[in-house]
Protein backbone atom coordinates (compact mmCIF):
# COMPACT_ATOMS: atom_id res chain seq x y z
CA UNK A 1 0.00 0.00 0.00
CA UNK A 2 1.14 3.18 -0.89
CA UNK A 3 2.13 5.82 1.74
CA UNK A 4 1.53 9.22 -0.37
CA UNK A 5 -1.41 8.67 -2.95
CA UNK A 6 -1.27 11.48 -5.56
CA UNK A 7 -4.24 13.81 -5.48
CA UNK A 8 -5.40 13.01 -9.02
CA UNK A 9 -5.43 8.59 -8.50
CA UNK A 10 -8.22 9.65 -5.71
CA UNK A 11 -10.04 11.97 -8.02
CA UNK A 12 -9.65 9.72 -10.78
CA UNK A 13 -11.10 6.96 -8.56
CA UNK A 14 -13.66 8.71 -7.28
CA UNK A 15 -14.73 9.69 -10.71
CA UNK A 16 -14.93 6.30 -11.95
CA UNK A 17 -18.10 5.58 -10.53
CA UNK A 18 -20.14 9.04 -11.91
CA UNK A 19 -18.45 8.87 -15.60
CA UNK A 20 -20.34 6.92 -18.12
CA UNK A 21 -19.02 8.01 -21.30
CA UNK A 22 -19.25 6.52 -24.59
CA UNK A 23 -16.93 6.96 -27.28
CA UNK A 24 -19.22 7.82 -29.95
CA UNK A 25 -19.53 11.00 -27.75
CA UNK A 26 -16.22 12.01 -28.70
CA UNK A 27 -16.17 14.09 -31.58
CA UNK A 28 -14.55 13.20 -34.78
CA UNK A 29 -11.77 15.19 -35.07
CA UNK A 30 -10.57 13.46 -31.06
CA UNK A 31 -11.14 9.62 -32.71
CA UNK A 32 -9.80 10.06 -36.26
CA UNK A 33 -6.68 11.15 -34.23
CA UNK A 34 -6.75 8.62 -32.13
CA UNK A 35 -7.07 6.26 -35.51
CA UNK A 36 -4.08 8.18 -36.73
CA UNK A 37 -1.86 6.50 -33.97
CA UNK A 38 -2.75 2.70 -35.20
CA UNK A 39 -0.87 1.00 -37.69
CA UNK A 40 -3.01 0.60 -40.43
CA UNK A 41 -2.66 -3.18 -41.48
CA UNK A 42 -4.32 -4.51 -39.10
CA UNK A 43 -5.61 -1.96 -36.32
CA UNK A 44 -7.02 0.76 -38.42
CA UNK A 45 -8.69 -2.09 -40.92
CA UNK A 46 -10.03 -3.81 -37.63
CA UNK A 47 -11.49 -0.32 -36.44
CA UNK A 48 -13.27 0.06 -39.59
CA UNK A 49 -15.36 -3.32 -38.85
CA UNK A 50 -16.37 -1.90 -35.96
CA UNK A 51 -19.33 0.04 -36.75
CA UNK A 52 -20.51 2.95 -39.82
CA UNK A 53 -18.96 5.32 -37.90
CA UNK A 54 -15.76 4.18 -37.44
CA UNK A 55 -15.43 2.61 -40.69
CA UNK A 56 -15.99 6.38 -42.36
CA UNK A 57 -13.21 8.09 -39.65
CA UNK A 58 -11.18 5.10 -40.37
CA UNK A 59 -11.09 5.27 -44.03
CA UNK A 60 -10.98 9.44 -44.17
CA UNK A 61 -9.16 10.93 -46.88
CA UNK A 62 -7.25 12.91 -44.04
CA UNK A 63 -5.79 9.79 -42.85
CA UNK A 64 -4.51 8.79 -46.41
CA UNK A 65 -1.75 10.41 -48.52
CA UNK A 66 -2.61 11.43 -51.69
CA UNK A 67 -0.17 11.67 -55.30
CA UNK A 68 -1.19 14.83 -57.29
CA UNK A 69 1.19 15.85 -59.94
CA UNK A 70 -0.77 18.88 -60.46
CA UNK A 71 -0.48 20.10 -57.46
CA UNK A 72 1.10 23.42 -56.70
CA UNK A 73 0.73 24.27 -53.19
CA UNK A 74 3.37 21.80 -51.82
CA UNK A 75 2.40 22.99 -48.07
CA UNK A 76 -1.05 20.90 -47.91
CA UNK A 77 -0.28 17.98 -45.67
CA UNK A 78 -0.63 14.50 -47.24
CA UNK A 79 -0.82 15.72 -50.54
CA UNK A 80 2.77 14.37 -52.52
CA UNK A 81 3.73 15.67 -55.82
CA UNK A 82 5.57 11.84 -56.91
CA UNK A 83 4.59 8.66 -55.72
CA UNK A 84 8.28 8.35 -54.35
CA UNK A 85 7.85 11.26 -52.24
CA UNK A 86 4.81 9.73 -50.61
CA UNK A 87 6.17 5.87 -50.20
CA UNK A 88 8.83 7.36 -48.60
CA UNK A 89 6.57 9.42 -46.24
CA UNK A 90 4.37 7.08 -45.33
CA UNK A 91 4.14 5.00 -42.63
CA UNK A 92 3.83 1.27 -42.49
CA UNK A 93 -0.14 0.58 -43.44
CA UNK A 94 -0.84 3.71 -44.82
CA UNK A 95 -3.26 4.09 -47.95
CA UNK A 96 -1.63 6.10 -50.92
CA UNK A 97 -4.30 7.64 -53.21
CA UNK A 98 -3.21 8.20 -56.12
CA UNK A 99 -4.56 10.83 -58.35
CA UNK A 100 -6.27 10.27 -61.90
CA UNK A 101 -5.58 11.57 -64.72
CA UNK A 102 -2.13 12.14 -66.02
CA UNK A 103 0.58 9.73 -65.85
CA UNK A 104 2.77 9.19 -63.07
CA UNK A 105 6.42 8.13 -63.37
CA UNK A 106 7.54 5.04 -61.85
CA UNK A 107 10.90 3.67 -61.75
CA UNK A 108 12.52 1.10 -59.17
CA UNK A 109 10.31 2.43 -56.37
CA UNK A 110 11.52 0.21 -53.46
CA UNK A 111 8.39 -0.29 -51.45
CA UNK A 112 9.42 -1.67 -47.98
CA UNK A 113 6.99 -1.44 -45.66
CA UNK A 114 3.03 -2.49 -46.17
CA UNK A 115 1.05 0.28 -48.09
CA UNK A 116 -2.21 0.33 -50.25
CA UNK A 117 -1.60 2.39 -53.38
CA UNK A 118 -5.27 3.09 -54.97
CA UNK A 119 -5.94 4.71 -58.23
CA UNK A 120 -8.30 7.14 -57.82
CA UNK A 121 -10.08 7.26 -60.91
CA UNK A 122 -13.55 5.32 -61.64
CA UNK A 123 -11.51 2.41 -63.50
CA UNK A 124 -8.04 1.30 -63.79
CA UNK A 125 -7.31 2.74 -66.67
CA UNK A 126 -8.09 6.67 -65.55
CA UNK A 127 -4.39 6.36 -63.34
CA UNK A 128 -1.48 4.88 -65.36
CA UNK A 129 1.90 4.58 -63.65
CA UNK A 130 4.92 4.25 -66.29
CA UNK A 131 8.01 2.56 -65.94
CA UNK A 132 10.54 3.91 -68.39
CA UNK A 133 13.25 2.55 -70.43
CA UNK A 134 16.15 1.75 -68.33
CA UNK A 135 14.47 0.73 -65.17
CA UNK A 136 14.29 -3.09 -64.17
CA UNK A 137 10.46 -2.36 -62.41
CA UNK A 138 8.43 0.51 -61.71
CA UNK A 139 7.22 -1.22 -58.80
CA UNK A 140 9.20 -3.21 -56.21
CA UNK A 141 7.58 -5.06 -53.32
CA UNK A 142 9.59 -6.19 -50.11
CA UNK A 143 6.67 -6.09 -48.31
CA UNK A 144 2.93 -7.19 -47.67
CA UNK A 145 1.22 -4.64 -50.04
CA UNK A 146 -1.73 -3.79 -52.24
CA UNK A 147 -2.63 -2.32 -55.15
CA UNK A 148 -5.96 -1.74 -56.41
CA UNK A 149 -7.58 0.49 -59.42
CA UNK A 150 -4.33 0.70 -61.39
CA UNK A 151 -2.24 0.52 -64.76
CA UNK A 152 1.19 -0.24 -64.40
CA UNK A 153 3.12 0.34 -67.90
CA UNK A 154 6.19 -0.60 -68.39
CA UNK A 155 8.32 0.33 -71.26
CA UNK A 156 11.22 -2.55 -71.06
CA UNK A 157 11.45 -4.72 -68.02
CA UNK A 158 8.22 -5.58 -65.71
CA UNK A 159 5.80 -4.04 -64.71
CA UNK A 160 6.10 -5.14 -60.56
CA UNK A 161 8.71 -6.87 -59.06
CA UNK A 162 7.75 -8.98 -56.29
CA UNK A 163 10.60 -9.58 -53.37
CA UNK A 164 8.87 -10.40 -50.41
CA UNK A 165 5.62 -10.09 -48.36
CA UNK A 166 2.43 -10.56 -49.84
CA UNK A 167 2.00 -8.94 -52.58
CA UNK A 168 -1.82 -8.30 -53.63
CA UNK A 169 -3.53 -7.05 -57.33
CA UNK A 170 -6.98 -6.06 -57.25
CA UNK A 171 -8.51 -4.77 -60.66
CA UNK A 172 -5.07 -3.51 -62.14
CA UNK A 173 -4.34 -3.06 -65.99
CA UNK A 174 -0.58 -4.52 -66.26
CA UNK A 175 1.09 -3.57 -69.41
CA UNK A 176 3.90 -4.74 -71.30
CA UNK A 177 5.17 -2.45 -74.07
CA UNK A 178 5.42 -4.31 -77.16
CA UNK A 179 8.61 -3.81 -78.86
CA UNK A 180 11.60 -5.67 -80.19
CA UNK A 181 12.89 -6.90 -76.82
CA UNK A 182 9.65 -7.97 -75.47
CA UNK A 183 10.25 -11.36 -74.79
CA UNK A 184 12.44 -9.91 -72.07
CA UNK A 185 9.55 -8.17 -70.70
CA UNK A 186 7.18 -9.52 -67.95
CA UNK A 187 3.93 -8.22 -65.63
CA UNK A 188 4.91 -9.31 -62.80
CA UNK A 189 8.59 -10.92 -61.61
CA UNK A 190 8.87 -13.08 -58.23
CA UNK A 191 12.18 -13.83 -56.77
CA UNK A 192 10.48 -14.77 -53.49
CA UNK A 193 11.96 -17.73 -52.21
CA UNK A 194 11.54 -19.19 -48.73
CA UNK A 195 15.40 -18.99 -47.95
CA UNK A 196 15.87 -18.90 -43.88
CA UNK A 197 16.30 -14.99 -43.68
CA UNK A 198 12.66 -14.70 -45.29
CA UNK A 199 11.16 -17.48 -42.72
CA UNK A 200 12.70 -15.75 -39.99
CA UNK A 201 11.85 -12.26 -40.43
CA UNK A 202 8.25 -12.88 -41.54
CA UNK A 203 5.80 -15.51 -40.37
CA UNK A 204 3.48 -15.49 -43.19
CA UNK A 205 4.54 -17.09 -46.35
CA UNK A 206 5.04 -15.02 -49.41
CA UNK A 207 3.13 -14.68 -51.98
CA UNK A 208 1.29 -12.79 -54.78
CA UNK A 209 -2.26 -12.96 -55.49
CA UNK A 210 -4.07 -11.46 -58.75
CA UNK A 211 -7.89 -10.58 -59.42
CA UNK A 212 -9.38 -8.81 -61.49
CA UNK A 213 -6.37 -7.65 -63.36
CA UNK A 214 -5.72 -7.20 -67.25
CA UNK A 215 -2.64 -8.22 -68.23
CA UNK A 216 -1.37 -7.56 -71.25
CA UNK A 217 2.15 -7.99 -74.12
CA UNK A 218 5.51 -9.20 -72.27
CA UNK A 219 7.00 -12.77 -72.88
CA UNK A 220 4.91 -13.96 -69.74
CA UNK A 221 2.09 -12.83 -67.23
CA UNK A 222 4.38 -13.38 -63.92
CA UNK A 223 8.02 -14.78 -64.17
CA UNK A 224 9.01 -16.64 -61.34
CA UNK A 225 12.71 -17.22 -59.87
CA UNK A 226 12.77 -18.09 -56.69
CA UNK A 227 10.77 -21.15 -55.16
CA UNK A 228 6.76 -19.85 -55.52
CA UNK A 229 4.81 -21.49 -58.32
CA UNK A 230 1.74 -20.33 -60.09
CA UNK A 231 -1.79 -21.87 -58.79
CA UNK A 232 -5.37 -21.04 -59.08
CA UNK A 233 -5.26 -19.76 -62.20
CA UNK A 234 -8.35 -18.17 -64.02
CA UNK A 235 -8.71 -16.36 -67.24
CA UNK A 236 -11.55 -14.69 -68.54
CA UNK A 237 -10.97 -13.80 -72.46
CA UNK A 238 -13.36 -10.78 -73.87
CA UNK A 239 -13.02 -9.33 -77.21
CA UNK A 240 -10.08 -7.19 -76.17
CA UNK A 241 -8.13 -8.03 -73.32
CA UNK A 242 -7.50 -11.39 -70.83
CA UNK A 243 -8.48 -10.94 -67.31
CA UNK A 244 -6.57 -13.18 -65.01
CA UNK A 245 -7.32 -14.50 -61.29
CA UNK A 246 -4.21 -16.38 -60.03
CA UNK A 247 -1.84 -17.02 -57.27
CA UNK A 248 1.60 -17.38 -56.81
CA UNK A 249 2.66 -19.04 -54.14
CA UNK A 250 4.60 -22.04 -51.90
CA UNK A 251 3.43 -25.39 -53.25
CA UNK B 1 10.24 26.15 -5.36
CA UNK B 2 12.56 29.05 -5.59
CA UNK B 3 12.83 32.10 -3.48
CA UNK B 4 12.25 34.41 -6.26
CA UNK B 5 8.80 32.83 -7.09
CA UNK B 6 7.98 33.17 -3.54
CA UNK B 7 8.89 37.45 -3.91
CA UNK B 8 6.48 37.88 -6.52
CA UNK B 9 2.93 37.70 -5.93
CA UNK B 10 1.14 34.69 -7.78
CA UNK B 11 -1.37 35.49 -10.30
CA UNK B 12 -4.18 33.18 -9.75
CA UNK B 13 -7.28 32.33 -11.68
CA UNK B 14 -10.29 31.21 -11.47
CA UNK B 15 -12.11 28.25 -13.62
CA UNK B 16 -15.64 27.34 -13.57
CA UNK B 17 -16.71 24.07 -14.82
CA UNK B 18 -19.95 23.09 -16.37
CA UNK B 19 -21.51 22.19 -12.98
CA UNK B 20 -20.58 25.27 -11.62
CA UNK B 21 -17.42 24.40 -9.22
CA UNK B 22 -14.71 27.03 -9.60
CA UNK B 23 -11.15 25.93 -9.22
CA UNK B 24 -8.35 27.96 -8.59
CA UNK B 25 -5.24 27.49 -10.31
CA UNK B 26 -1.79 29.69 -10.71
CA UNK B 27 -0.69 31.08 -13.83
CA UNK B 28 1.56 28.31 -15.13
CA UNK B 29 -1.44 25.97 -14.82
CA UNK B 30 -3.68 28.22 -16.53
CA UNK B 31 -1.02 28.80 -19.14
CA UNK B 32 -1.27 25.12 -20.43
CA UNK B 33 -5.42 25.65 -21.17
CA UNK B 34 -3.93 27.00 -24.89
CA UNK B 35 -8.01 27.78 -24.88
CA UNK B 36 -7.98 30.61 -22.16
CA UNK B 37 -4.59 31.87 -23.08
CA UNK B 38 -5.86 34.81 -24.95
CA UNK B 39 -8.20 35.93 -21.91
CA UNK B 40 -5.07 35.72 -19.70
CA UNK B 41 -2.65 37.53 -21.58
CA UNK B 42 -5.41 40.11 -22.55
CA UNK B 43 -6.68 40.49 -19.37
CA UNK B 44 -10.05 39.83 -19.78
CA UNK B 45 -10.25 36.36 -16.83
CA UNK B 46 -12.09 38.37 -14.40
CA UNK B 47 -13.71 37.17 -12.27
CA UNK B 48 -13.62 33.79 -13.51
CA UNK B 49 -13.72 31.61 -17.05
CA UNK B 50 -16.65 29.26 -17.80
CA UNK B 51 -15.64 25.84 -19.25
CA UNK B 52 -18.90 24.76 -20.46
CA UNK B 53 -17.28 21.54 -22.15
CA UNK B 54 -15.82 20.24 -19.20
CA UNK B 55 -17.21 18.84 -15.99
CA UNK B 56 -15.90 19.21 -12.52
CA UNK B 57 -14.47 15.81 -12.25
CA UNK B 58 -12.97 15.85 -15.46
CA UNK B 59 -11.75 19.47 -14.87
CA UNK B 60 -9.54 18.44 -11.72
CA UNK B 61 -7.67 15.35 -13.10
CA UNK B 62 -6.71 17.83 -15.94
CA UNK B 63 -5.70 20.66 -13.64
CA UNK B 64 -3.84 17.83 -11.57
CA UNK B 65 -1.82 17.15 -15.15
CA UNK B 66 -0.97 20.47 -15.59
CA UNK B 67 0.31 21.22 -11.91
CA UNK B 68 2.37 18.22 -12.10
CA UNK B 69 4.03 19.66 -15.85
CA UNK B 70 4.73 22.80 -14.76
CA UNK B 71 6.07 21.86 -11.35
CA UNK B 72 8.19 19.31 -12.81
CA UNK B 73 9.29 22.02 -15.49
CA UNK B 74 10.07 24.45 -13.28
CA UNK B 75 11.27 22.15 -10.13
CA UNK B 76 15.33 23.30 -11.58
CA UNK B 77 15.88 19.28 -11.69
CA UNK B 78 18.00 18.95 -14.90
CA UNK B 79 15.96 18.40 -18.12
CA UNK B 80 16.32 14.46 -18.63
CA UNK B 81 15.76 14.21 -15.11
CA UNK B 82 12.40 15.78 -15.78
CA UNK B 83 12.10 14.06 -18.44
CA UNK B 84 11.93 10.23 -16.95
CA UNK B 85 9.62 11.64 -14.00
CA UNK B 86 7.54 13.40 -16.40
CA UNK B 87 6.85 9.69 -18.50
CA UNK B 88 6.40 8.05 -15.59
CA UNK B 89 4.01 10.37 -13.86
CA UNK B 90 2.19 10.21 -17.88
CA UNK B 91 2.40 6.17 -17.54
CA UNK B 92 0.31 6.53 -14.60
CA UNK B 93 -1.74 9.35 -15.29
CA UNK B 94 -3.12 7.08 -18.13
CA UNK B 95 -3.72 4.32 -15.66
CA UNK B 96 -6.96 4.88 -15.28
CA UNK B 97 -10.43 3.82 -16.99
CA UNK B 98 -11.08 3.66 -20.27
CA UNK B 99 -14.51 5.99 -19.89
CA UNK B 100 -12.09 8.70 -17.45
CA UNK B 101 -9.45 8.06 -20.48
CA UNK B 102 -12.19 9.54 -23.52
CA UNK B 103 -13.11 12.24 -21.25
CA UNK B 104 -9.89 13.62 -20.89
CA UNK B 105 -9.43 13.18 -24.63
CA UNK B 106 -12.33 15.21 -25.03
CA UNK B 107 -11.72 17.96 -22.40
CA UNK B 108 -8.23 17.74 -23.80
CA UNK B 109 -8.80 18.75 -27.08
CA UNK B 110 -11.08 21.69 -26.05
CA UNK B 111 -9.09 23.09 -23.20
CA UNK B 112 -6.43 22.70 -26.40
CA UNK B 113 -3.74 20.88 -24.26
CA UNK B 114 -1.49 19.40 -27.09
CA UNK B 115 0.24 17.21 -24.79
CA UNK B 116 -2.66 15.73 -22.77
CA UNK B 117 -4.25 15.22 -26.10
CA UNK B 118 -1.79 12.94 -27.68
CA UNK B 119 -1.19 11.18 -24.63
CA UNK B 120 -4.81 10.39 -24.42
CA UNK B 121 -4.90 9.51 -27.99
CA UNK B 122 -1.61 7.24 -27.98
CA UNK B 123 -3.35 5.60 -25.20
CA UNK B 124 -6.28 5.20 -26.54
CA UNK B 125 -5.29 4.34 -29.80
CA UNK B 126 -3.00 1.31 -27.45
CA UNK B 127 -6.37 0.19 -26.34
CA UNK B 128 -7.75 -0.66 -29.35
CA UNK B 129 -4.64 -2.11 -30.43
CA UNK B 130 -4.55 -5.69 -30.91
CA UNK B 131 -7.92 -5.88 -29.63
CA UNK B 132 -10.62 -8.02 -31.53
CA UNK B 133 -13.52 -6.17 -33.01
CA UNK B 134 -15.53 -8.12 -30.96
CA UNK B 135 -13.83 -6.69 -28.14
CA UNK B 136 -13.29 -3.22 -29.41
CA UNK B 137 -17.03 -2.73 -29.71
CA UNK B 138 -17.82 -4.28 -25.80
CA UNK B 139 -15.08 -2.14 -24.65
CA UNK B 140 -16.20 1.14 -25.90
CA UNK B 141 -19.80 0.09 -25.70
CA UNK B 142 -20.09 0.74 -29.35
CA UNK B 143 -22.99 -0.83 -31.09
CA UNK B 144 -22.55 -2.41 -34.45
CA UNK B 145 -24.66 -1.24 -37.30
CA UNK B 146 -23.85 -3.05 -40.25
CA UNK B 147 -26.21 -4.61 -41.36
CA UNK B 148 -25.18 -8.60 -42.59
CA UNK B 149 -24.90 -7.46 -45.84
CA UNK B 150 -23.30 -4.88 -45.22
CA UNK B 151 -20.45 -6.33 -42.58
CA UNK B 152 -19.58 -9.10 -45.31
CA UNK B 153 -18.87 -6.01 -48.16
CA UNK B 154 -16.79 -4.24 -45.77
CA UNK B 155 -15.11 -7.23 -44.60
CA UNK B 156 -14.52 -8.48 -48.17
CA UNK B 157 -13.18 -4.68 -48.68
CA UNK B 158 -10.49 -5.34 -46.17
CA UNK B 159 -9.24 -8.95 -46.61
CA UNK B 160 -6.41 -8.46 -47.96
CA UNK B 161 -5.38 -6.63 -44.58
CA UNK B 162 -5.48 -9.63 -42.51
CA UNK B 163 -4.69 -12.96 -44.47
Amino acid sequence: MEVHEPKWKKLAKYSENSINSSINNIDDGCLMHIFSFLNPIPDRYNTALVCNRWRFLACHPRLWLRVDRSIKDHSEPGVYPSIEAAVSAARPGDTILISAGGIHRASNIQIKKPLCLIGSGELPDDTTLICSRGSDSALEFLSTCKLANLTVRAELGCCLLHRSGRLTIDGCILQCESNPLDHLSHAIVTTASSSVVSSVLKNCGDCVSVSRTRIEGGAKAVLTSGTLSLQRVRVMCTRASLIFWFNVEHR
Amino acid sequence: MSSSTELTEKKVFLLKSLDGVIFEVEESVAVQLEVIRELIEGDCARPFISLYNVTSEILALVIEYCKHHAETCSGGTSATIADEDLKTFDNEFMNVDENILLELCSAADYLDIKSLFELTCRTLASLIKDRTIIEVRKMFNVENDFSVVEEKAVRKEFAWAFK
